[in-house]
Formats: C-alpha cells, structure tokens, sequence
C-alpha cells in the first residue's frame, strides 16, 4: 500500500515538472501514436496551454487542458510558444549535430580475407576532422575463426560534401572521406573439425579508408577498407585486406 | 564465397532502397508542407493581436512553470526478453529464450540487437546408429545477431468494444554468428514481427525470424534454415 502511495506522489510530483507551450498556429494536429501512420483524432487550438510528456523519436507526447492525450510531430511543436513568450526551439538530432557530434557506435558487416565478417565499433571525435576509434571483430571462415581488437585514429578532411545533386532522392546524402591508421591484435581460432588445431595471437597494424554518409536524424551508413600486416612470428609478414559496410549512431 | 558476398550486397541494397524510398517521400511531402504553408499569407498581427486581448480577459491566473524542452523523457531505447520455440535443422525444435536491446532511430527505422539459446536433440542418424555426433555441451545453441528493422503498417488493434493499442508489422534483416556444435558460425538472419504496444513503455511482440548458417558436421558444408518463433516483452527506457 505504502509504495502505491510512494508511486502515486512521485507521479504527482512528476507531473508538475512537464513543460507547457501556447499553441499559436490555428490548431495543431494530434495523432494516436507516435508515427505519421497513426490517424489524427483532434486538434489543439490556437491559445490553448499544452504539456508535453514524453517522446518517442521525432513525436511527443502532449496533454491537453481537456485531459486529452496525443501524439504531436516535432516541426507542429515549433509552432508553440513557452512561458516566458519565446518561441520553442527542439533540438532534433540534424545535420549539425552530425558535425560536432562526440561519439560514434556501429556495426559492419563484410569480408576478412575471405572470411564473412562482424564488427562492431565506437569513435570519439576530438574534432569535426579528427576521430579515434576502438573496434572488434570477428570473422568466421571455413577453417578458423579470427578475432581482432584494434585502435585507430582517422582524420575526415572534408566532413560536409555532397556528391549526389542531381540524383533524384539523394539530393541530401552528405558524405564525409575518411583515411586513417592504426594497430591492433588477432586472435585465430582454428575449426574443430580441423585436425591438430593449434591457437595463435598475432599483431597487426593497418591502414583504412572509407566514406560516411548521414542519411538522417543519428544515422549514419559507414564504408570502410583496411589493409592489413599481420606482424607474425614466422619469417614473412602476411597482407591481409578487409572491405566493410555498416550503419552507425551518433551522439 | 562469391555466393556470400553477393547475398550479402543484395541484402544491403535491398535495405537501402526499402529504407531511403520511404523516407525521401517523407521529407519531400513534408518539404511541400511548408512550402504551402509559407505561400499562405499569414493574418497573423491582427488576430493574434484580438486574441491576446481576450486571452488576458479570460484567462486565469495560473502559475506556469518553466521546463527546458531537453529534459523531456525520450523513449527511443527498447529492452526485452523473449521466449519461443527454435527449430535447429536435424536437430530437433527445443525452446529458446533471450534478450534484446534496439534503438528506435526515427518512427520507421531501429537498429537491434539479441542474443538467444536453445537445446537440441540427437539426430535421427545419431537415434539409429547410436553413435554420438556431439557432446553435451556443443548441443547447446547460442546466437547472437545485429539487424536494421523497418517499421511498417502502423495502425490499431481493437480488443472487444474498450480497448483499443497501436501496433504494427515490422521486418528485420541482420547478421551475427551461431554457436553450435564446437565452432561459431556465420548466421544472417531475417524476420517479420507484430508489436503491440501496451503502454507508452510496455510492448508484446510477436515474432519470427530465420537464421541461416552453414554446418559441416555431416561431412560436406550444408546451409541450414533454423527457425525461430517467439513471444516476448519489452520496455522502453
């Protein structure tokens, strides 16, 4: 009982705390759910004080004063003023925030020396030019699998082009070049199938390049090739090459 | 390999095309919208001007609190288990649980990631012959994927005359890796599902998805189609 209590006032608590804007287009649209699928099943009017509860990716969550709950698109919620008469402002992730943003995950998928592979990756950006990143792969291949960390710095010396005018729906593709180096280890893990299978550790050092491409609000589609030099103990050194494509997030 | 290599570009294009289609219309539609809308004239001054007056008529006095619109509560992040039934070629249909986590990017798109396991049970070769192919421990099945999902259909599901939840269909294409007999395997999988979402925070989703990975236990390399259909709930964080 005393914890229905507890939850009941830190809801009541919580609901003080949303914030509230003035409708002052004509009216603006609420949806049944977050999408632009969902119908439209009433309207705020122009003047009317609404509180914004939550979101889900571009929509939030509004209450009207006549206790009805709706979902309203970001671009409609511009068109709000707050309390002390300003015009709201929503910072949506946008291409702006793609030039400065900090950190970068992601996950590729391609081919390691013959190997399928899956790798996964995180970047920190010192500068809208300057990144450095970990990642972890592992390929797997008909007669071992190979494992790999690596660090890496990559330099984007032109993040903002946009190569695709005049291609009709990539009018807005921005891509960014990349080229980078870096080291790292391996790790081999031959098939069980194999007879006498022996492990190894190697180090590598490499050399990438590639392209970003934003393709909206934190999405990012990633190209990426690295040459490898597998740094054996035996007498020759081995040339390793990967090519990769994935998305990415940032923030 | 060439085979892999062309699979995988073609899932990838397929992607892209069903991913950016979509969304360009989107943001041409939208783009048209506000076109329109800047075209109107907007009789603004007056109006709103006729309205303020009122407005200081009829309004009441109501302290209003100041909230910073950044501090809004994002539901964008997905964490759920799931439970169901996992048919692994030859080796029988044994349960499977897992989890998973997704990132809901924009209303159509969402990037996921799960892990699952199940048992498996002895061939019929193995039955017959009584030799054992596998230990006990590499019957034991562990995947893992990553996969882009496409939301589609979005739309309502009426249970009798009160209650009414927003649902809807989604696709999911991904690649990952099976542990199963002894090595780890390539494994891309594809799958449809229906989510039912029962509060803002709480969704059920009804699932089924195919892993596809090659096995050479039985002496040449074999691709095998494992499904996998499963119940599961989730919360948005």
């Amino acid at each position: 009982m005393s914890l229905w209590m507890m939850v009941l006032t830190s809801s009541l608590q919580a609901a003080e705390d949303f914030a509230q804007v003035k409708v002052i287009d004509p009216y603006i649209e609420l949806h049944t759910g977050p999408g632009r699928g969902f119908p439209v099943f009433f309207v705020a009017e122009q003047g009317e004080w609404i509180e914004i509860l939550k979101s889900k990716t571009s929509w939030y969550k509004v209450r009207l004063q006549s206790e009805k709950l709706g979902w309203v698109h970001r671009d409609q919620l511009q068109k709000t003023l707050t309390v002390d008469d300003k015009a709201v402002v929503i910072e949506d992730p946008d291409f702006e925030e793609y030039l400065n943003r900090d950190w970068e995950i992601g996950v590729l998928n391609g081919d390691f020396d013959g190997a399928s592979l899956i790798s996964l990756y995180g970047g920190y950006h010192f500068t809208e030019n300057m990144t450095t990143e970990l990642s972890v792969s592992q390929a797997l291949g008909n007669f071992s699998e190979i494992r790999t960390a690596t660090i890496n710095v990559v330099n984007e010396p032109f993040p903002d082009l946009k190569p695709f005018k005049m291609v009709p729906y990539m009018e807005n593709v921005h891509l960014s070049p990349f080229f980078g180096v870096g080291a790292g280890v391996m790790k081999t893990l031959p098939r069980g199938t194999l007879v006498q299978p022996v492990d190894r550790e190697d180090d590598l050092l490499f050399v990438t390049t590639g392209a970003k491409f934003y393709l909206t609000r934190r999405f990012l589609l990633r190209l990426e090739y690295r040459h490898f030099v597998v740094l054996t103990s035996r007498n020759n050194n081995e040339d390793v090459e990967e090519w990769k494509i994935g998305f990415s997030i940032f923030f | 390999m060439e085979n892999r290599i062309q699979y995988i570009l073609l899932a990838y294009s397929l992607a892209l095309v069903t991913v950016l289609m979509p969304m360009n219309a989107f943001a041409n539609e939208q783009n048209n919208n506000a076109q329109q809308e800047d075209a109107v004239p907007k009789p603004e001054s007056e109006e709103t001007l006729i309205w303020d007056e009122a407005s200081t008529v009829v309004e009441p006095e109501i302290e209003r609190r100041k909230v910073e619109i950044a501090e809004i509560d994002a539901l964008d992040v997905e964490l759920g288990i799931f439970t169901g039934m996992m048919n692994v070629e030859d080796f029988g249909t044994n349960l499977v649980v897992g989890f998973n986590l997704s990132y809901h990017v924009t209303e159509d798109i969402f990037a996921s990631a799960s892990y699952g396991q199940t048992d498996t049970e002895p061939t019929s070769f193995e039955i017959i012959s009584g030799i054992d192919l596998l230990t006990d421990d590499e019957r034991k099945l562990q995947y893992y994927d990553l996969a882009v999902g496409l939301n589609l259909l979005p739309g309502e599901g009426f249970i009798g005359e009160s209650y009414a939840f927003n649902s809807s269909f989604y696709g999911l294409l991904g690649v990952g890796s099976t542990k199963f007999a002894g090595d780890q395997r390539f494994t891309m999988s594809a799958g449809v599902g229906y989510r039912i979402i029962m509060k803002d925070w709480l969704v059920v989703h009804l699932e089924v998805k195919d892993h596809i990975f090659d096995i050479d236990i039985l002496g040449t390399n074999k691709t095998t189609h494992n499904l996998n259909y499963n119940i599961g709930f989730s919360i948005f964080l």
